[in-house]
């Protein structure tokens, strides 16, 4: 009888001591299993954050960084970003004079900005000319075709003389101020879409009347290390 | 004398009941224990490896980050091509008016049938041409050849807004030309 309550003594203590361990493993395990849950998930989105910073670096180093530079600032001509009026005048008297036409009157309004878009902006010009039919339809052929970019409004002919026609053209020139910011590191780059290289085919063969032209060209192979 | 010897006598074990049950579970504690330390070890290690896969993450990301900061000039340069070509396409890639090609097929139209004085091509392509003609006939035929002109096909409507008879004898009238953009 005294051996089995020392038994049953020695059982408890053992039950006693287990139990501790239990307890103390477990205040143990349990933010352990919920740090694992927690870790597991945050693995698997930085994996996916990784896989898209490698995608973008991947990107990048393809990127050419002349070309780049070039056709930003071709199309900095097209679009600039700044609003300046003398450029795009510049540009339509010059056209005119090309197209042997007589400027009889220029109208400018600066403050038609009803685009929707916060970043862009506009300047319409208003040109009286007088000049030949074959003639002011090759101007407008040509302002489409013509950097900044300009945009026929609205035209107006009546006959002046005996083949001369005056006009009266209404042209919309852009300006779009320049991203504030990049974005984050983590975002990424989207790509060209099919309808922005297309609208990239069309304005590359734009040019300018102004003297200096400025033609996009795109450096290839490598660069000759004796050159001055 | 014989001295018999009983075999199949079992031998009877001296059980004493709550001994057993306690070295029972007493072993079996100790299994649990065994099995639960294991466990943990298990999780412990498990969950080193983890946090040592989410540093080994983290510095690859943070290398991957100073990578993209080296070549921070590149995605600037591309950002803005990017930002000029998607709003150069919503500009150029829009309907335009073909307004040279309008307004010289209404002259070619006209000549020698009638004097064309003015033509008005507004942004959504309606055309308001005012001219005059010397008879009916004339002015009948070339209503009739805008009507039917290849280069005229884009019109859908074409409405005779005026007509006056002059004193000298001629028709002085006015058209609105006009289409359905969609």
């Amino acid at each position: 009888m005294i051996k089995i309550e020392s038994l049953n003594k020695n059982f408890l203590i053992q039950f006693f001591l287990i139990g501790v361990i239990i307890f103390t493993g477990g205040a143990f395990l349990r933010p352990k299993i919920a740090d694992i849950f927690q870790m597991r998930k945050k693995i698997s989105e930085e994996k996916e954050k990784m896989a898209k910073l490698t995608q973008k670096e991947a990107f990048l180093e393809s990127l050419d960084e002349n070309e780049l530079i070039v056709k930003t600032q071709f199309l900095l001509k097209i679009l600039p970003s700044e609003k300046d009026v003398v450029f795009p005048l510049t540009t339509l008297r010059l056209l005119a004079s090309q197209f042997n036409l007589r400027i009889n009157s220029i109208q400018i309004d600066l403050g038609r900005d009803k685009s929707n878009i916060e970043q862009l902006s506009s300047i319409v010009f208003s040109l009286k000319f007088v000049g030949d039919r074959e003639n002011i339809k090759d101007f407008i052929e040509k302002i489409k075709i013509t950097y900044p970019l300009m945009k026929i409004e609205s035209v107006t002919f009546s006959k002046e003389k005996e083949n001369q026609l005056e006009g009266i053209i209404s042209v919309k020139t852009f300006f779009l101020s320049l991203p504030k910011e990049i974005g984050k590191i983590e975002d990424p780059l989207s790509l060209l879409t099919p309808a922005e290289e297309k609208a990239y085919q069309k304005v590359s063969n734009f040019t300018s009347p102004l003297q200096n032209e400025f033609f996009p060209s795109v450096p290839a192979g490598k660069e000759n290390p004796f050159s001055l | 004398m014989k001295k018999e010897i009983d075999f199949l006598q079992a031998y009877e074990k001296k059980v004493k009941p709550g001994k057993d049950i306690f070295r029972f579970l007493t072993k079996g504690l100790i299994l649990i224990t065994i099995f639960y330390c294991v466990f943990l070890m298990e999780v412990f290690f498990y969950w080193s490896i983890l946090n040592k896969n989410l540093q080994d993450i983290n510095n690859k990301i943070e290398l991957k980050k100073d990578e993209i900061k080296r070549l921070q000039k590149r995605e600037s340069l591309y950002f803005l091509l990017k930002n000029q070509i998607s709003f150069l396409s919503k500009i150029v890639l829009g309907n335009e008016e073909n307004y040279s090609q309008i307004f010289s097929s209404i002259f070619q139209l006209a000549e020698g049938k009638v004097e064309v004085s003015e033509i008005k091509i507004s942004s959504t392509g309606e055309t308001k041409v005012s001219a005059s003609a010397p008879t009916a006939f004339t002015l009948a035929k070339f209503l009739d050849e805008i009507a039917g002109s290849k280069d005229m096909e884009i019109f859908s409507k074409i409405i005779l807004n005026s007509l006056s008879k002059q004193k000298e004898g001629g028709y002085d009238f006015s058209l609105t030309l006009s289409y359905d953009k969609n």
